[in-house]
């Protein structure tokens, strides 16, 4: 299970940070976008390294063959 | 002549007498100017414009109609349960409320910022915020919120002295000048008590417009917090420094 966290600061005057952890490539943009929607305004992003990373999957196939 | 001779003429029974005579004359008070009454509105005004602005993002979910000073908002699928924290988190005021004909939850909401216009005769707009259906609404006016600010509405002298500021930039007030020998011993007057009670209007309007930062700052917070259970993750809140903190977690 992999852990995904999000912390946000809400300033008094309205101004919002976020930061995420353990996204990988675009997700955590895709994800705050949600988040954030209509609530925050005028956004600004700094990429960390992770967003430039590829999401690898382990997808688990097993074909049965009927001979 | 002698001095003695004075007597003859009656002056020692000479009393001086001075003469009073009080004027009635009007005393004008500034303390508060037009400008400061403008100034007051513009705030307030922009004070629940922030609010309803930030709100509109679940209330535009929902049928929302305008009663008197209040809303009266339907949540007919029941698709915000933390309405009652969102709400309260931005200083407002909110109770659930049953009316006929109204399926899932009703809830009516008022904010002070109203009662505090209406004290200069302003009603806000809703409609600007909000999309307002213009349906009638059958609702008892018992259920409304009648305290929204009533401790000034119900001072009907103050609410008379900031409709005259507004009309005429100045509060006049009688008052009696007294004169001696028509010199001018001074004017009385309630001017101080006047002065004192417009003075504390206006610093309550100020605390009031001040706290507002702070009343979308924590519904903000609530905002989010409520968005984030909705997607899945744990939050937790805590105040650091000046600034709010959420952490959210999800295990995928």
């Amino acid at each position: 299970m992999e852990e995904k966290k999000i912390t946000i600061d809400v300033f008094e005057d309205g101004q919002i940070h976020a930061t995420t952890d353990g996204f990988v490539g675009t997700e955590c943009v895709t994800e705050l976008d949600r988040l954030m929607k209509d609530i925050a305004r005028n956004v600004t992003r700094k990429k960390k390294n992770e967003y430039f990373q590829e999401k690898i999957s382990n997808d688990t196939k097993v074909k049965v063959k009927n001979d | 002549m002698s001095c003695e001779d004075d007597d003859d003429y009656g002056w020692d029974d000479y009393v001086y007498e001075p003469i009073i005579t009080v004027q009635n004359i009007k005393v004008s008070i500034n303390t508060i100017s037009k400008n400061d009454v403008k100034t007051i509105e513009e705030a307030l005004t922009l004070c629940l414009d922030m609010k309803l602005d930030k709100l509109n993002v679940i209330l535009k979910n929902m049928n929302v109609y305008n009663v008197g000073d209040c809303l009266i908002v339907n949540d007919r699928y029941r698709i915000s349960p933390n309405l009652i924290d969102i709400v309260n988190g931005f200083g407002m005021k909110i109770k659930p409320i049953k009316i006929e004909g109204m399926r899932g939850n009703t809830y009516i909401i008022g904010d002070i910022v109203t009662g505090l216009l209406k004290i200069s005769g302003v009603s806000y707009d809703y409609t600007k915020n909000l999309s307002i259906l213009q349906q009638a609404v059958n609702i008892d006016n018992k259920q409304l919120f009648s305290d929204l600010s009533n401790r000034y509405l119900s001072d009907l002298e103050l609410v008379s002295f900031i409709r005259e500021i507004k009309r005429e930039g100045f509060v006049s007030i009688d008052g009696k000048e007294t004169f001696v020998d028509n010199e001018s011993q001074g004017v009385e007057s309630d001017r101080y008590r006047v002065e004192e009670k417009l003075q504390k209007f206006l610093s309550d309007i100020r605390r009031e417009t001040c706290q507002i930062k702070k009343h979308v700052q924590n519904g903000t917070i609530e905002l989010l917090a409520d968005r984030a259970k909705k997607m899945g993750y744990t939050v937790q809140k805590k105040q650091v420094d000046k600034q709010i903190q959420l952490v959210l977690v999800r295990n995928d």
